[in-house]
């Protein structure tokens, strides 16, 4: 935490530093355990506010500005991500949630409009214009997946110039997009030095989008510098992923795993059945393993990108003191030494690479607990009717800690709020509160608006709330499937808002504005929620049907319907008997003509 | 952009006939008036009901087609020889995949190489339209992430966005469940709600000439979107008719990659067309080889022929390769199938399509006019002379503008869309769909319970009173 | 058409000398779409003249001479002074030579007029002009009421870093964009990329060792954009996006032009304009570009902007040309209007699957009646109005054509139907036919 308030001192510091340069770009990286690597990168450029109004772009890029102008928009938040963020083996989230997002895409902008409709119509616009930039489909973002959130979403920038009952947040997400290279090329095009050089050059689709977790961050706020001068516009890209270390060196060409030669392989002598063809592979756990930035990425980091502030550092590696690291370059580069950090700056034109050798070494980075921790599932089976089940964690031994849970539920999926319980479970039986706050609902219209659900908690020291609800299914028409519908639907994820002060457990609801800084967030992952699926060849079987039926059973129904019955002796005409007696007669003629000249000669 | 000659009156007037094949479906207007109203452009000389309800408006389009249409039989025969030197002068390219799934990979692979060949002759991002309905590259079972081949050797990446210099990336404009057959037709016929973005509209003119490349699954006369829906070849035909009506293409190269490709062209019949596919009716269409790493199938044999042929013969943007060329290596036994190509719509037959360049519809075309010399200081005296000389002007007109302003108010001639702001429009977005969420008064108290459980008593003795009366 | 004139001089106009003007002005002109009204300046017309024609007498002067003012509607005549009497002889021969000379000035938009309405061609147009006025349409971009400017500046090292453009566009810009506020308006925004990198399937500048500077071929020129990189998405908003790229080339690649000419501006048709910045060696390590060295590239991106808008050549003066083509634009506007509500016709007659909704009637009215409107502001010479009218015809005839709702899709062919029907009825109708026969014979026959 002391190490992450120091690089957060470090960037705050550089945003001080805005005449000196407009661009400021840095990347952290951080080893995980188990063979994980976290990777941060920032990226921040800034505009007057005048040169916005006036259109003249320079480090900020042009097709975002004319977007965010056209829709009136005064504060943006995008995000794409995938993947899962593993806490117990992480720790805390990078930058303190500020810039995760939820699986797919998300977003969420305070829009400036006089009324609400005027601002729902910037909001559809602005998601279509985005659509059209970053090539993801968020034109799907209508007002069957909008909120608009009360209490989870602090502003990030200085709004004073704007009269706040103006000033509208929207927040739609959509769980099922998918992120992939296509969202990277737009976003690195945004980039001042568009990849091609400095730490924008290692980004690649095929090493971020093969991460265990990551997210990918456009925040743009106005900042108003305290001393009344022009206020600006900042643009914040943030690129953050946890590689597999393993898994990301191998060769492009041939990425599927497969075992080393044995020779490779340190084996665990003291086993009984060692020997030169039988190997038990050595407990690695406590080992470092060798990497090194061309091996994870593919590629070293191609010089500098020429509009960065030259004094500040560019790349930052956390490592615990005894690591054995080497930065690489044909030029020379500053580097320096801060505790837990080594702190590089790129050589101007000269390729960068950081190595780092196996190593076992006692210590390790602490890593920063989470302030609480969550996940969420289905509970319940049937295709009529489920549950709903969250559990929150607070791991801390002393302080209680106050949550805000949002979920945003597509319209399909019907809660019922009577059944809505939350109970704590842990190590204090005694506690017999009720860690429901306050509940902000409010209910679905079928096919045009989902629920929003944000619920206020308190979760005492070392304690767990569970919550839980019911909800029903719906059925869609016909048309209102997307074309695999036997996958299942997609709910977003949870955001949990994790508000600064400690609550004492006597307090109830607590005011949601007061506090701007110091929150933290996290999302739990999204479901997939299976609904009842008709067979989507029912149309055909149904005329197969139909016409069978209609074939076997109409001509006899008419039949006995219509036709008179008689007896069949009544009946004259040709008949089967009739028949008979003329093919008889026929017959006795013949013989009879042949037997007739037969006794005519004998005579 | 005044001298293209008038749409529909080609198949009357021009002599280019649909094919025999083609099922003429729709009847010609029947131009039959050769009476021409004289071109004052001071008013209509039949007289129109001004009052039109929308009973009338069928009226009015019948007075209107007889008018216009014989007006422009005639600026057709006056342009005629004009129009065959007219060349295109942007080309766009349109890149559709319609299968999902995994094993699917194929399909988008065909698709892929082909938005990278476009590329590759010059084609920017912005004037090509790439469908894709499903992600393989970043797809979970893809063993090689974020990559697509089309080789079992794995030599290119098609989805590499860095790789090659200057490619610029990968943008796929219309992807997932986006990629339907009203988007389609949507996009063809280009009939979007207000402020759609740009960059997925096909924002051609009728001088533009499109390559439109469709891959998937397909059956006698329709293609299969998505395992979901389907679009027939009439469907198809008649936006391109849209788009011929609206002049919405100069030339174009129509090629389709699926089982039985040669009936989905055969329903075209507006001009300026060329189709080819990949298999005649009762055939099917074969993929090339899979890649055993990646597990299916990773190249069309069609597309496969195609893309050997384009990188092959043709390396750079001034290549005279003709389509001839390209049509002629389509060999049955290497192909499977027999390939088809339908030359009839063109202007001009067989021969002026096969003599058309290859680059003509897969490179871009930009002409460009240098400027002369530009002189130095003199001229630049001169015109800051000229810029004090029109800055009074302005002040003039400025003058004029206002009085012309306050004249034309009783007129309201304000032009409805001239604002770049976002239009509001109160139909999106009603008021009770977004409003906020509001707070829950958690009181489970027992006052309500009571008042529950006493109203259903009361309702239940009322019910029970009702029947012992009906008694 | 009607223009009007306004015979304006020192002494005394007669009606006479109006009534020889407007005769001959008629005799000459044989041009259908035109339509000269000569009225005097003293007089109160409602609208404005097209001319002004500034009679002068000077006495030194034999034969009549003209000067067209450049920044003005004004033709001065200069002629020989008349004697009182004004006869008849001397004033016709004035009155033809000032015909002549007004006549002269409207050639290029008759013959323009004649390639856009060839009925209305008068007399043969000679082939350079037909070529011309041919080229001018396919570079300049079609009509449209808002134009979105985009000025960007492509560094190909890291500097120039920035321009002070604003001032720039301030000062030489805005006066032309505002001449032509009465014809189209303007949005104008700019921006700077540095580390811009010319496009590899270029074959690149040469160095040419003779006159020390890097050549580009012109076959190289259209690959210039770089489109894969250079950040020139359209601006959001209707209406087209013009272009104009400077582009300054690292001090390595320095000074860059064009093998051919020696020159370093083009243009690329209904696209934009590309200029290339050679500073002098020296000054290549400022990072900002002022004021006065933007004067040079304003002046070519001003001449580029005027014939992407389709400005004619001629008359020399810039107001003229400004009506001219205001007439120009709301001539193809009311045909493109006509056009666009034609093909909607033609389409609802053959394509009966596509449904069309009520407000498509209702801008097809509003088309035609602000057609109507038009076309009678032009017979009187308001043009402006004219102008306002044909484009509100031609945006609710692109919105009638081009409305969401109007999907043709769903399209049933017959096979299908009989597909689907006859496996349900046929077994019901074979029986019902069946039955319908037997009855049909019982009657015939004969009750027994």
């Amino acid at each position: 935490m002391l190490l992450f308030s120091f690089v957060l001192s470090l960037t705050i510091l550089l945003t001080s530093w805005v005449e000196a340069s407009d661009y400021h770009e840095q990347l952290l990286l951080r080893p995980l355990p188990q063979s994980a690597l976290l990777a941060a990168f920032n990226f921040r450029s800034n505009t007057t506010a005048t040169a916005f109004e006036e259109q003249n772009f320079r480090y900020f890029p042009r097709s975002l500005g004319q977007i965010l102008q056209h829709t009136h928009t005064k504060e943006l938040h995008l995000r794409f991500a995938l993947g899962r963020w593993d806490a117990e083996a992480w720790g805390a989230r990078p930058r303190g949630g500020h810039r995760e997002g939820g699986t797919g895409v998300e977003l969420w902008a305070w829009i400036d409009a006089a009324t609400d409709e005027e601002a729902n119509a910037r909001w559809l616009t602005l998601t279509n214009a985005l659509s059209g930039l970053f090539c993801a489909s968020m034109n799907f973002i209508d007002s069957t997946k909008t909120i608009r959130p009360v209490s989870t979403f602090q502003q990030e920038g200085d709004h004073s110039r704007t009269s706040p009952e103006n000033l509208h947040l929207l927040h739609g997400a959509l769980p099922h997009e998918v992120v992939c290279t296509e969202n990277l090329t737009p976003f690195l095009k945004l980039l001042p030095c568009k990849g091609k050089a400095g730490i924008s050059s290692l980004l690649d689709g095929h090493k971020l989008f093969d991460a265990s977790w990551q997210t990918m961050a456009i925040d743009v706020r106005p900042v108003c510098p305290a001393d009344g001068s022009e206020c600006l516009l900042e643009i914040d890209q943030t690129v953050d992923m946890v590689l597999d270390i393993e898994r990301s060196m191998r060769p492009s060409h041939d990425p599927i795993p497969r075992p080393l030669p044995i020779e490779n392989i340190k084996c665990n002598t003291s086993k009984p059945y060692n020997g030169p063809d039988t190997c038990f592979p050595e407990d690695q756990t406590g080992v470092l393993p060798a990497w090194s930035l061309k091996e994870v990425y593919g590629r070293p980091i191609r010089g500098s990108c020429p509009l960065t502030d030259d004094s500040a550092p560019t790349v930052i590696l956390e490592v615990p003191e005894g690591r054995d690291v080497r930065g690489e370059s044909a030029e020379s580069f500053t580097q320096s030494r801060e505790g837990n950090l080594r702190l590089y700056q790129l050589p101007k034109n000269a390729d960068f690479d950081l190595t780092l050798r196996e190593q076992s070494l006692d210590s390790s980075l602490s890593l920063e607990q989470p302030p609480v921790y969550a996940s969420r599932t289905f509970t319940g089976q049937g295709q009529e009717r489920g549950g709903m089940l969250a559990v929150l964690t607070n791991p801390s031994p002393s302080t209680a800690v106050s949550v805000i849970y949002l979920e945003s539920l597509p319209w399909f999926m019907k809660p019922y709020l009577h059944t809505l319980q939350a109970s704590i479970s842990g190590s204090d039986p005694n506690v017999a509160m009720n860690p429901l706050d306050s509940v902000f609902y409010r209910p679905s219209i079928d096919r045009q608006r989902g629920t929003h659900l944000e619920l206020a908690l308190t979760i005492p020291a070392a304690s767990t709330v569970t919550l839980t609800y019911a909800f029903e299914k719906a059925i869609l028409r016909y048309t209102e499937y997307p074309p695999d519908a036997n996958r299942g639907f997609d709910v977003a994820p949870a955001i949990i808002r994790v508000l600064p002060f400690p609550s004492t457990s006597n307090s109830t609801s607590l005011p949601p504005q007061s506090y701007q800084e110091g929150s933290t967030y996290l999302r739990t992952t999204s479901l997939l929620l299976p609904l009842p699926t008709p067979d989507f060849s029912m149309p055909y079987n149904v005329i197969i049907l139909t016409s069978t039926v209609i074939a076997m059973g109409f001509g006899s129904v008419f039949n006995l319907l219509v036709r008179r019955f008689v007896g069949a002796d009544e009946v004259e005409g040709p008949g089967l008997a009739g028949l008979k007696a003329r093919v008889k007669g026929r017959i006795q003629a013949l013989l009879a003509r042949f037997g007739g000249g037969g006794e005519k000669k004998h005579q | 952009m005044f001298a293209s000659g008038l749409p529909g009156e080609f198949s009357g007037v021009n002599g280019v006939g649909i094919s025999s094949t083609a099922k003429p479906k729709r009847e010609d207007l029947g131009l039959t008036k050769p009476y021409v109203p004289p071109l004052t452009l001071t008013g209509y000389d039949n007289p129109v009901p001004t009052s039109a309800g929308p009973k009338h408006v069928a009226y009015i389009f019948k007075s209107l087609a007889m008018k216009f249409t014989t007006l422009y039989a005639l600026l057709l025969a006056a342009v005629l020889p004009y129009l065959t030197t007219a060349t295109h002068t942007s080309n766009w390219a349109v890149l559709v995949s319609t299968s999902r799934f995994w094993f699917n990979y194929r399909h988008l692979a065909n698709v892929l190489s082909l938005y990278r060949t476009v590329k590759r002759l010059g084609i920017p991002d912005s004037q090509i339209i790439l469908m894709l309905p499903d992600d393989m590259a970043c797809n979970p079972r893809n063993t090689f992430p974020g990559s697509v081949f089309n080789d079992k050797s794995r030599g290119l990446d098609l989805y590499d966005d860095q790789g090659e210099e200057g490619m610029g990336g990968i943008e796929v404009d219309y992807r997932g469940y986006e990629v339907t057959v009203e988007n389609f037709i949507r996009l063809l016929t280009d009939r979007w709600p207000a402020d759609y973005p740009r960059s997925k509209r096909l924002m051609t003119d009728d001088r533009s000439n499109i390559l439109i490349y469709m891959t998937g699954h397909g059956g006698n006369e329709f293609l299969k979107f998505q395992d979901a829906e389907e679009i027939s070849s009439f469907d198809l035909a008649d936006a391109f008719e849209q788009m011929w009506e609206k002049k919405r293409y100069h030339e174009l190269l129509f090629m389709i990659d699926t089982c039985q490709a040669n009936t989905m062209y055969s329903a075209f019949y507006t001009p300026n067309i060329i189709s080819t596919g990949s298999s005649a009716i009762h055939q099917s269409s074969y993929s090339h080889h899979a890649d055993q790493d990646v597990g299916v199938a990773v190249i069309d044999r069609w597309t496969y022929y195609n893309l050997e042929f384009l990188e092959t013969q043709i390396t750079s943007t001034s290549s005279n390769v003709t389509l001839g060329q390209l049509f002629d290596s389509y060999d049955p036994v290497k192909v499977h199938s027999d390939a088809g190509i339908r030359y009839d719509l063109f202007e001009g037959g067989e021969a002026t399509a096969r003599n058309r360049k290859v680059v003509d519809f897969f490179g871009n075309v930009q002409a460009v006019e240098v400027d002369g010399e530009k002189g130095q200081e003199g001229s630049l005296a001169e015109w800051r002379k000229d810029l004090e000389a029109l800055n009074n002007l302005i002040e003039r007109q400025r003058v004029v503008m206002n009085e012309l302003r306050n004249d034309s108010k009783p007129l309201a001639v304000k032009a409805d869309n001239d604002n770049a702001e976002a239009t509001v429009s109160p139909e999106k977005g009603g008021k009770g769909l977004f409003g906020g969420a509001k707070m829950v008064d958690q009181d489970y108290s027992w006052a309500k319970k009571a008042l529950g459980a006493g109203a259903l008593l009361a309702l239940g003795s009322l019910w029970g009173l009702g029947s012992w009366m009906d008694r | 058409m009607p223009i009007m004139l306004d015979v304006g001089s020192g002494p005394a106009v007669s009606d006479q000398m109006i009534s020889t003007f407007q005769q001959k002005i008629d005799e000459l002109n044989t041009f259908p779409l035109h339509r000269f009204r000569v009225s005097s300046a003293s007089q109160d017309i409602d609208t404005e003249p097209v001319i002004l024609v500034k009679l002068i007498a000077d006495a030194n002067q034999g034969s009549p001479r003209s000067n067209l003012l450049p920044y003005a509607r004004v033709l001065e005549v200069y002629h020989a002074a008349l004697k009182n009497s004004l006869e008849q002889s001397s004033l016709d021969s004035l009155a033809d030579y000032v015909a002549h000379q007004v006549l002269d000035l409207f050639a290029e938009e008759r013959a323009t007029l004649s390639r856009l309405i060839p009925k209305a061609a008068d007399s043969a147009i000679s082939p350079e002009l037909v070529e011309r006025i041919d080229r001018r349409s396919m570079r300049s971009f079609k009509y449209a009421p808002t134009y979105h400017l985009t000025f960007s500046l492509f560094s190909g090292a890291s500097t120039p870093s920035a321009w002070d453009i604003k001032a720039a566009l301030d000062e030489y810009l805005t006066p032309l964009l505002q001449s032509f506020s009465s014809i189209s308006t303007f949005t104008v925004d700019t921006q700077v990329q540095l580390y811009a990198s010319l496009p590899p399937s270029m074959r690149g500048p040469v160095y040419d060792s003779e006159s020390a500077q890097w050549t580009l071929e012109k076959a190289d020129l259209s690959g210039f954009v770089n489109a894969a990189e250079w950040p020139l998405s359209p601006s959001i908003g209707l209406g087209p996006t013009i272009n104009f790229i400077l582009y300054a080339p690292s001090e390595g690649k320095s000074p860059l032009v064009i093998k051919e000419t020696g020159g370093n501006s083009w243009l690329i048709p209904q696209w934009g304009g590309i200029q290339i910045l050679n500073l002098p060696a020296g000054s290549t390590s400022n990072s900002s570009l002022l004021k006065q060295d933007l004067a040079p590239v304003m002046h070519t991106f001003a001449d580029q902007l005027v014939s992407l808008l389709g400005l004619p050549q001629s008359p020399p003066s810039l107001p003229l040309r400004i009506s001219s083509l205001k007439r120009e634009r709301a001539a193809s506007l009311i045909l493109s209007a006509s056009d666009t509500l034609g093909a909607l016709s033609r389409l609802s007659l053959k394509l009966e699957a596509i449904a069309i909704p009520n407000n498509v009637a209702a801008s097809v009215e509003k088309t035609i009646a602000h057609l109507e409107q038009a076309c009678r502001e032009l017979h009187d010479g308001r043009f402006q109005k004219a102008l306002q009218h044909a484009r509100i015809a031609e945006g609710e005839a692109e919105q009638a054509f081009f409305d969401p709702s109007m999907v043709g899709q769903v399209y049933f062919p017959d096979e299908h139907k009989v597909a689907v029907y006859v496996p349900l009825l046929g077994p019901m109708a074979v029986p019902l036919l069946m039955a319908l026969i037997k009855e049909v014979k019982k009657l015939r026959r004969p009750n027994a």
